[in-house]
């Protein structure tokens, strides 16, 4: 896999702090050579996402191949943030620590605007629909890791 | 876990005559931590195998160690492979693996193995089954209430089965008030976790007809799908996860293990299959072409897939109610019925007995030789 240079401009998401004092860094894994341009995007307020160069669509999760056509070279884009429900589900326990400042909380499934589907957890609301519009924001935790969740579109959520 | 493991294959030996020195093939599904690896489950049962393999720490491989066994047989690796399968669930909690300290599992790159995203707070492999089933219960717009059906029928079962570990009665009120796990799956909806070894041995058809009991033949079978739009606990085209949104047409009569088997769903006498969330009973049907795609749910209304109905679903109980052996109970069913030794649950004339899964596997027991 060949990665182009990157272009970080446009696509600024909103920054929010995660409640609590949980750390992100047991939850994610830790950055790698080809995930690099993620977390550097998520750092800048950015969700990049993997472009095949191929066929000009957008996957997730980063991988070496592209799923649709076979294609091995890859740029990234900046997610435009928007996207809509496609499924959901309620947690009423937190079964990991790291979610009690949450509880309860519920998870999306979300197709984004740019093709691939992604989970995120709903923020300010419990009430989700399919078919709802949602924007990306990223969550700041408290040991500086971020990650992306979602808001009601056109709420603040 | 060694102790009970020698539980399961000294019973497989005295079922089938053979000795301990005439097994030569081992095939464990579950190692380490959960169960035995297959070196340390030679080493400590005295077995001396020329054909020896292990499947990952996962539910999904019943069918394919069993599978795997039939092809060794094929290829003449082995004589008499015992598959063994012994956990226990129960030192990891009531959500296995999953809630061990650590679970690195759930951080692979491509994200845990029932879609756990931790970051997310997508946790626990029903987290995974809830996303499917919402998107399901939408999609095909199924009454989710219906879904009770395939719990109190399963339990139903369970209470004629003794090794059943969940055999008081179950009412509709029982069901409906069981706190929701992950919304939309209740308590009920989900499989118990237990601690058990299962040992079957296989071995080719012409030998098989010497052993000490009545073999059960493997007509025919298929393995496990994946891939980008295979999502392994939900249907394709859900648009969970990284299967796409689509109009999803199963392969039903389809599938490979009915066209080599030269059977329809119509010939299938009873269906055991994997249930670690009662949906999978509903994708399993549909996958397979029992029911309809979507329709599912009104399929199995009236008693059609409980004892006395049309198709007897998992009448061990299931794991819903048996409890979770990641396929070794039913599979121990399918033996019990195609043999006529499943007493107050047997099924009248049981000939052809199918193992299958929402992830695509499946096998076809014939009590006749093919």
């Amino acid at each position: 896999m060949t990665t182009s240079p990157t272009d970080l401009s446009g696509g600024v998401l909103p920054v929010r702090p995660y409640p609590g004092q949980a750390a992100l860094e047991r939850l994610v894994i830790p950055p790698s050579g080809s995930t690099r341009v993620y977390h550097v995007g998520l750092a800048a307020g950015r969700l990049m996402l993997q472009r095949c160069c191929a066929c000009g669509r957008c996957r997730i999760p980063m991988a070496p191949v592209c799923p649709y056509c076979d294609g091995e070279e890859v740029d990234w884009i900046a997610a435009s943030g928007q996207g809509h429900v496609v499924s959901f589900v309620h947690y009423t326990r937190a079964h990991l620590p790291e979610f009690e400042a949450v509880v309860p909380y519920t998870v999306l499934c979300v197709q984004l605007a740019e093709g691939p589907r992604m989970f995120g957890r709903l923020v300010g609301s419990d009430a989700a629909q399919i078919g709802q519009d949602v924007a990306v924001i990223i969550e700041q935790w408290a040991d500086g890791g971020r990650a992306p969740a979602f808001v009601g579109s056109g709420g603040e959520g | 876990m060694a102790s009970l493991a020698n539980r399961a294959v000294a019973a497989a030996l005295a079922d089938s005559g053979l000795q301990r020195r005439q097994i030569d093939g081992l095939l464990v599904h579950i190692g380490s931590p959960r169960g035995l690896d297959y070196d340390e489950m030679a080493t400590l049962l005295s077995l001396r195998t020329r054909f020896s393999s292990q499947t990952w720490s996962h539910g999904r491989f019943c069918g394919t160690v069993l599978q795997h066994a039939a092809m060794a047989l094929d290829h003449g690796l082995a004589d008499y492979v015992v598959c063994v399968a012994t956990f226990v669930n129960t030192r990891f909690g009531n959500h296995g693996t999953v809630g061990f300290p650590g679970f690195a599992e759930n951080l692979r790159e491509g994200g845990g193995p029932h879609a756990e995203t931790l970051h997310a707070g997508l946790i626990l492999p029903a987290g995974g089954t809830a996303m499917a089933l919402q998107r399901y219960l939408h999609k095909y717009n199924v009454d989710r209430a219906r879904l009770a059906a395939v719990v109190l029928g399963q339990r139903r079962s369970a209470m004629l089965n003794p090794l059943a570990v969940m055999r008081q009665p179950m009412t509709l009120a029982d069901y409906e008030a069981s706190p929701e796990i992950v919304a939309p799956l209740r308590r009920f909806d989900c499989s118990v976790p237990v601690d058990t070894s299962v040992a079957v041995i296989l071995t080719r058809a012409d030998r098989a007809k010497d052993l000490a009991r009545p073999p059960v033949y493997l007509r025919s079978f298929q393995g496990i799908a994946a891939g980008p739009e295979e999502f392994v606990f939900g249907q394709r085209g859900l648009g969970i996860n990284q299967s796409e949104e689509t109009d999803y047409r199963p392969l039903g009569a389809g599938e490979h293990v009915f066209r080599s088997g030269g059977v329809t769903p119509a010939d299938i006498d009873t269906l055991q299959c994997y249930d670690g969330f009662s949906p999978h009973v509903l994708w399993t049907l549909e996958r397979f072409g029992f029911a309809p795609i979507g329709e599912a749910a009104d399929w199995i209304m009236g008693g059609r897939i409980e004892l006395g109905g049309e198709l007897p679903v998992n009448t061990s109980g299931g794991h819903l109610s048996e409890g979770h052996s990641n396929g070794w109970g039913q599979t121990m069913e399918i033996v019990r019925q195609l043999r006529g030794e499943a007493g107050a649950r047997q099924i009248v004339d049981c000939r052809l007995a199918m193992w299958a899964t929402t992830f695509g596997d499946a096998i076809i027991y014939d009590n006749q030789p093919n």
